[in-house]
């Protein structure tokens, strides 16, 4: 099969968007876009000026004070026009996400497509969950009611990994709730997200609705402490996170914290080991392991091992790498030089505290792609839950592999670790699985199912450290963009 | 072990539809029923859907292997078809495109439900035609 075609080969300067207009930074200070399978810069991003950053805020303040005011069933057309435009542009989005991310186009279309669900799910959301309740009567001649108001201009902080869908886990619920937003996209994967805005520029929403900033975490600091800004949504790091939240706290701002994982996939001995093997390795290596909700720690029970390791182990074996513009390419470069010396760090890491290196990904040859920021599927055995490899975040295709012998032992390794975000279960039997669901302290649970990924209209979970806030992200960040108020009426 | 994701299995099932085409064309005698050569020229628009299914609904299953099912081996009968003409050889290629796409749909359908709505079309009108020529 031929390699798909790139949209643009080079995509010049990011330019800013505030007020509704786009626009070059003033800033002398830029980045390099990259390719990671070419290892060849696309573009380049600009870190704010703290000026255009205070900018982006006062136009999305001055915006809300108008947008709050446009009937609901007229916000909502907007959406729907976002909709239609992400639809018709569905493939190029997609095939910019594998340029500058590096993930596979089936990853990327996954992604484009959780993006335009959001759409769908703030839609809906508009019309039902920002509604109030009212009950009649609560004392002679009184009634009392709720309403929800938008709180005002909202921050949201975005990864690299997901480039496209996590700015869409909040903005269409905050337009559509008639708040506003500033957004910093990820400075490794800006461009993605630069070309949907260009594309939704379309839309025709108000200017001040939707802003958008590059930078590092001196812009993300500077938006999160402005006076004017009620909140931040952000997705990315537990470290990053932790600082967020402090600093927020501080400023008395709204947060919204999706952080990282250390997820475990528990496969009892009763599982149907060809499917769990399948599962596991879109969970363990989708991605290239760059995902909060990938598999990292594999925990067969008693005799599983015997079944499933071999089968894990040989399908990962046989995963073709290359550029994920290939469709019949398995696993695709990780998204920095940076990111995949951290990785072969953490092998490193794995032999000096070890355990046994099944399977090495490291410095694979991949045909045509001698540049690219490449690692195959790497497995340990005989990890022990204490170990670094089973404790910390990796972000990258490294399974750690821990053998337990009973249910019990297996949910306490599980638990051990500080992080919080998804755990997976592999077992025909359903006492087992609801036994697992209601001890395993995670957000997100998979029952035979290895990325957990909530749809748009359900929360995406999080706990201990991999969240931080109250709100989850999705269909329930309406009510983090919203505050109530409880109106007690009587008329005379 | 061959394995696919659902794009390099609908880029698989392209060849088969291209592949099988052809064959049939070659088989097939100058007086074959319009039915049939409707079937054929349809391919373009079988391809047509088969792709569009590729980019729409994408989710995370997407990308888990799909296992137990070797297009290659299925395309070798096809193959020793090739060649020879005759109403016998064409009907002998629609029984063995439906049979393979019939075990393609068993797999696909906890994945893919536009695949295997598409594949469940594909062979219900190669059916049809089957029924005709038989």
């Amino acid at each position: 099969m031929a390699l798909l075609k790139e949209v643009k080969e080079y995509y010049g300067d990011v330019e800013l968007y505030i007020d509704g207009e786009f626009r070059k930074s003033e800033s002398d200070n830029f980045m390099e876009v990259m390719n990671p399978a070419l290892d060849k810069p696309i573009g380049r991003v600009p870190f704010a000026t703290p000026e255009e950053v205070d900018e982006a805020v006062d136009a999305a303040v001055a915006a809300f004070e108008r947008w709050r005011d446009v009937p609901v069933p007229n916000r909502v057309q907007y959406l729907f026009r976002m909709k239609e435009v992400l639809e018709r542009h569905k493939e190029e989005i997609a095939r910019i996400i594998v340029q500058n991310h590096g993930k596979h186009i089936d990853e990327a279309r996954g992604e484009v497509r959780r993006a335009i669900e959001n759409v769908e799910a703030a839609i809906g959301a508009a019309y039902i969950l920002a509604k109030g309740e009212a009950l009649d009567q609560v004392a002679p001649s009184i009634d009392e009611y709720v309403v929800r108001e938008p709180l005002g201009a909202f921050v949201i902080i975005s990864p690299f990994n997901f480039p496209v869908m996590v700015p869409f886990w909040f903005m269409p619920y905050a337009l559509a709730v008639g708040a506003t937003v500033v957004i910093k996209p990820s400075e490794i994967t800006p461009i993605p997200f630069y070309w949907v805005n260009k594309l939704l520029d379309e839309v025709g929403l108000p200017p001040g609705v939707v802003n958008v900033v590059y930078g590092r975490a001196e812009v993300g600091e500077r938006l999160i402490t402005h006076p004017d800004i009620q909140g931040v949504a952000f997705v990315g790091s537990t470290a990053v996170a932790r600082k967020i939240y402090e600093l927020a706290g501080r400023h008395g701002k709204r947060v919204l914290l999706q952080a990282g994982a250390k997820n475990y996939s528990v496969v009892m001995p009763d599982a149907d080991m060809d499917r769990a093997a399948t599962n596991l390795i879109s969970s363990f290596f989708g991605n290239t392991g760059q995902r909060c909700l990938a598999n990292a720690v594999l925990v067969p029970v008693g005799d599983a091992y015997q079944k499933i390791v071999p089968k894990f182990v040989e399908l990962a074996k046989g995963m073709k790498l290359g550029y994920g513009l290939d469709e019949d390419v398995d696993m695709t470069p990780l998204v920095s030089r940076k990111a995949l010396e951290r990785v072969h760090r953490y092998i490193e890491i794995g032999l000096e505290e070890g355990a046994r290196l099944t399977l090495d990904g490291r410095n694979p040859v991949v045909d045509g792609y001698p540049d690219g920021y490449f690692i195959g599927p790497t497995i340990f055995e005989d990890v022990t839950p204490d170990m670094r490899i089973a404790q910390e975040e990796i972000f990258g295709p490294v399974a750690s592999i821990i053998k337990a012998e009973s249910l019990d032992e297996a949910i306490e390794m599980a638990n051990s670790t500080i992080y919080g975000n998804a755990s997976s279960i592999f077992t025909s039997s359903g006492r087992v699985a609801r036994e697992f669901r209601r001890r395993i302290k995670a957000g997100n649970i998979g029952i035979n199912v290895g990325i957990a990924a909530p749809m748009a209209f359900y929360p995406f979970a999080g706990m201990k450290e991999s969240f931080f806030g109250v709100i989850h992200g999705q269909i329930t960040s309406v009510h983090f963009f919203t505050d109530t108020k409880v109106v007690i009426e009587r008329w005379w | 072990m061959s394995k696919y994701t659902l794009s390099q299995l609908i880029n698989k099932i392209i060849e088969v539809e291209e592949y099988t085409a052809r064959s049939i064309l070659e088989s097939a005698k100058d007086d074959a029923p319009n039915i049939l050569m409707d079937f054929i020229s349809g391919v373009d628009e079988r391809v047509r859907m088969l792709s569009e299914v590729k980019t729409s609904m994408v989710i995370e299953m997407t990308l888990e292997p799909i296992t137990g099912i070797d297009i290659d081996d299925y395309l070798k009968p096809i193959t020793n078809y090739r060649g020879e003409t005759g109403q016998i050889q064409t009907i002998e290629i629609l029984r063995h495109y439906i049979k393979l796409y019939k075990k393609i749909m068993d797999k696909v359908y906890e994945v893919s439900i536009d695949l295997y709505n598409l594949l469940y079309r594909f062979t219900r009108d190669a059916t049809r035609v089957l029924s005709e020529l038989e």
